[in-house]
């Protein structure tokens, strides 16, 4: 036993020593090569390959979305690297860098390091909160553009960042849009269903989008009953359902990753347990396209309040296309996020018609981009670097896809509200 | 808390705990026989999962056919691991193996993650899907199979290690590697089969939980240190100790979750841990087999 604490110790401290190692290695190249970025930049435009870079989960729990936001900004780079490349530059093309988060602050912060040393003008990521807010406080101080695809918590943009943009809805939006269509639902469908409950995953993305419902539920005429915060990896929800089951409530919310709103659902269906209506909020699992192509024994008319695609445009279905082409997956509203931007970037380096980390910050500032597949209005930046006119609308899943049921004019179809 | 509550969190509880326990024997025999703690217990039951998985997707074999190929198959990888890697490292500090071990979960995890990439899959079995009611109260039916083949798994393995000629001489070499030599059993041989066999286990929990969650390649994580409080519960290297433990921490996770929350059902099995480790360190039911 001494002889194992003492190993330990020696392995932390040894952990410790490359870990300062390392980072020096890391600033001392990074001077030198924001040295040659200057002087590349410096002189005329003539470059061949312009970098971006993309910061998402590839390993580990939430790997499979991270490689699908992953894909779909290759995507997006492919298409213009098909089309001639960036114009205003010579017809440069455009790379991408991958790496690997792992889903884990620290790596997100050396990541960014690294993609920074490999001359990238942009990165994009990072899919979940944690990440998001520390590989943009890096990239803060680098100074590299970082535009955040997925990355819910309203302070991702609230610090006063100038590289920091996000192009989803920050997570106080999805309560507060639950609270708007729920009592809307009600009266479009002449029903009334009152309580809730709110079942989460527990870190920041559920936890505080469960705050907000709960403060903000009796304005809206419902009433939370109980919350259930969770692990995002448990095996076993059987105690949260059997509360559920205890208290009957019409409704069933959930804030979920991807594996643990599958079980959500399972048990609920398992415990015999049949509420009018399961609405998630930005659920990893309810607009996860796996999921509601795979899951049709037990997704049926599961609604899901979470920024989407915008269905009535042909370039949507265009995009889609393509996707499911090169890939063999569908594409889900986060890998739709990250594709949108990709767009962005790349449309700002065009705009710019320059590699300066700073003329590309400026451009991604002015973007006025309408030519787009979300369900929003033309994107645009405040100047706290957020996509105001980003909203979630209500999705349902019917017979093995979804489809957007609220509000115009993305509306695909009526809504079935509640349960049969 | 209502009455249908508590008994309801408790039919769940026993019936995850039947999981966790098996886990636990799995990890308890290999530990109390070659005093090994095999951090990798959780990639191997991720194995078993995979085994079943495709089994059941690409041939259509049902999970609990899939059952013994699955503890085969890990009987065989687990035998091979410790023939190929432990056994040369035997003699090494307790502290050594336990990193070595580390690094072959590791290993057997990336090489999941390339193979079957990161996707979490589930299986949807038909005839599982129904639930049994028993008035107000429901029992998932692949948990119920979970439960009663894990403790006839436990059962089975408590004979074999008291009655047959094989598991005594297990037992042997697990109280005195020396002396089980002199007796002329072979060590070696005594170890690739226990290893085998805790791999095998691990596989068969693996297999039962199939049905009932998503798996992926770093499933094993969600288990392992749950199968670890469990151990310690029952006492190092006691393999009834370890299926007792099961059941309590199974039990006790979930009135956990149902008197308090998701979140802090977790914390209640550390808070046991940590209790355990400070006032009966040896376990519950104190430790050796």
């Amino acid at each position: 036993m001494k002889r194992l604490s003492l190993l330990l110790f020696a392995l932390f401290f040894a952990l410790i020593l490359a870990a300062c190692g390392e980072s020096k290695d890391n600033f001392r190249e990074t001077d030198s090569q924001q040295d040659e970025a200057t002087e590349e930049t410096s002189g005329s435009e003539q470059v061949d390959v312009i970098k971006i870079g993309s910061l998402h989960p590839l390993t580990g729990p939430q790997a499979s979305e991270g490689q699908e936001m992953r894909d779909a900004i290759q995507l997006a780079i492919d298409e213009v690297n098909e089309n001639g490349g960036i114009k205003s530059l010579g017809g440069a093309k455009v790379e991408l860098i991958d790496s690997d988060s792992e889903n884990n602050p620290e790596k997100g912060i050396a990541e960014v390091q690294t993609m920074a040393n490999a001359g990238v003008v942009g990165i994009i990521g990072p899919y979940t909160t944690a990440v998001a807010l520390a590989a943009t406080q890096e990239a803060e101080r680098i100074g590299v553009p970082f535009i955040v695809d997925v990355g819910s918590a309203d302070a991702i943009t609230e610090r006063g960042f100038k590289y920091t943009f996000r192009i989803q809805p920050p997570a106080s939006k999805f309560p507060e849009a639950f609270l708007k269509y729920v009592p809307q639902l009600n009266e479009e469908y002449g029903v009334e269903l009152k309580t809730v409950i709110n079942a989460h995953e527990d870190s920041d993305f559920g936890t505080g989008m469960a705050n907000v419902l709960k403060e903000n539920a009796a304005a809206a005429g419902l009433e939370v009953l109980d919350t259930l915060p969770h692990p995002f990896d448990t095996a076993d929800l059987s105690s949260d359902v059997n509360k559920i089951k205890a208290q009957n409530p019409d409704i069933v919310s959930a804030t979920t990753y991807l594996n643990d709103g599958q079980l959500l659902v399972e048990t609920l269906i398992g415990a015999n347990v049949k509420p009018k209506a399961i609405i998630g909020m930005a659920s990893g699992a309810f607009s996860n396209a796996k999921f509601i192509r795979e899951q049709t024994d037990i997704n049926q008319y599961i609604m899901d309040v979470n920024y989407a695609m915008n269905p009535n445009s042909e370039l949507t279905e265009e995009v889609k296309k393509k996707y499911e082409e090169k890939y063999n997956k569908g594409l889900g509203p986060n890998a739709a996020i990250s594709y949108t931007a990709a767009k962005v970037l790349l449309d700002a380096i065009e705009r710019a018609g320059s590699t300066d980390r700073d003329k590309i910050r400026e451009a991604i500032a002015e973007t006025r981009l309408t030519d787009h597949i979300l369900a929003q209005e033309e994107i645009v930046f405040d100047e706290t670097g957020q996509n105001v006119n980003a909203q979630p609308v209500v999705n349902q899943i019917i017979d093995g896809r979804s489809y957007v049921v609220m509000p115009e004019p993305y509306k695909e179809r009526d809504a079935v509200y509640p349960l049969p | 808390m209502s009455l249908w509550l508590f008994i309801q969190s408790l039919i769940d509880g026993l019936l995850m705990g039947g999981i966790y326990s098996i886990m636990a024997i799995g990890l308890t025999l290999i530990f109390g026989v070659m005093g090994i703690i095999n951090f990798a217990q959780g990639a191997l039951m991720m194995l078993g999962m995979y085994v079943t998985y495709w089994a059941f997707t690409l041939a259509g074999i049902d999970p609990y056919l899939s059952l013994p190929l699955s503890a085969i198959a890990l009987f065989i990888l687990g035998a091979l691991i410790q023939k190929g890697v432990l056994e040369r490292v035997m003699d090494a500090p307790d502290h050594n193996i336990l990193l070595i071990t580390f690094g072959i979960m590791m290993i057997i995890e990336n090489t999941a993650l390339v193979l079957f990439s990161p996707d979490f899959r589930s299986i949807t079995v038909p005839w599982l899907s129904e639930t049994i009611k028993m008035g107000d109260y429901v029992v998932s039916k692949p948990k119920l199979i979970a439960f009663f083949i894990s403790m006839s798994v436990a059962l089975l393995l408590y004979w074999f290690l008291q009655k047959s000629y094989l598991g005594k001489a297990i037992r042997g070499t697990a109280n005195n590697k020396i002396g089980a030599a002199l007796v002329g059993i072979k060590s070696k041989r005594i170890n690739y089969i226990t290893f085998g066999l805790g791999a095998a286990i691990a596989a068969i929990a693996g297999s039962l939980m199939t049905p009932i969650i998503s798996i992926s390649p770093s499933i094993g994580h969600t288990f392992i240190l749950k199968t670890f409080v469990v151990v310690v519960l029952g006492g190092l290297g006691n393999v009834l100790g370890a299926f007792v433990g099961g059941l309590i921490i199974g039990v006790s996770e979930a009135l956990a979750g149902a008197a308090f929350s998701g979140t802090l059902n977790e914390l209640v099995i550390y808070v046991i841990f940590v209790l355990i480790l400070i006032f009966r360190p040896k376990g519950i039911f104190g430790g050796g087999s």
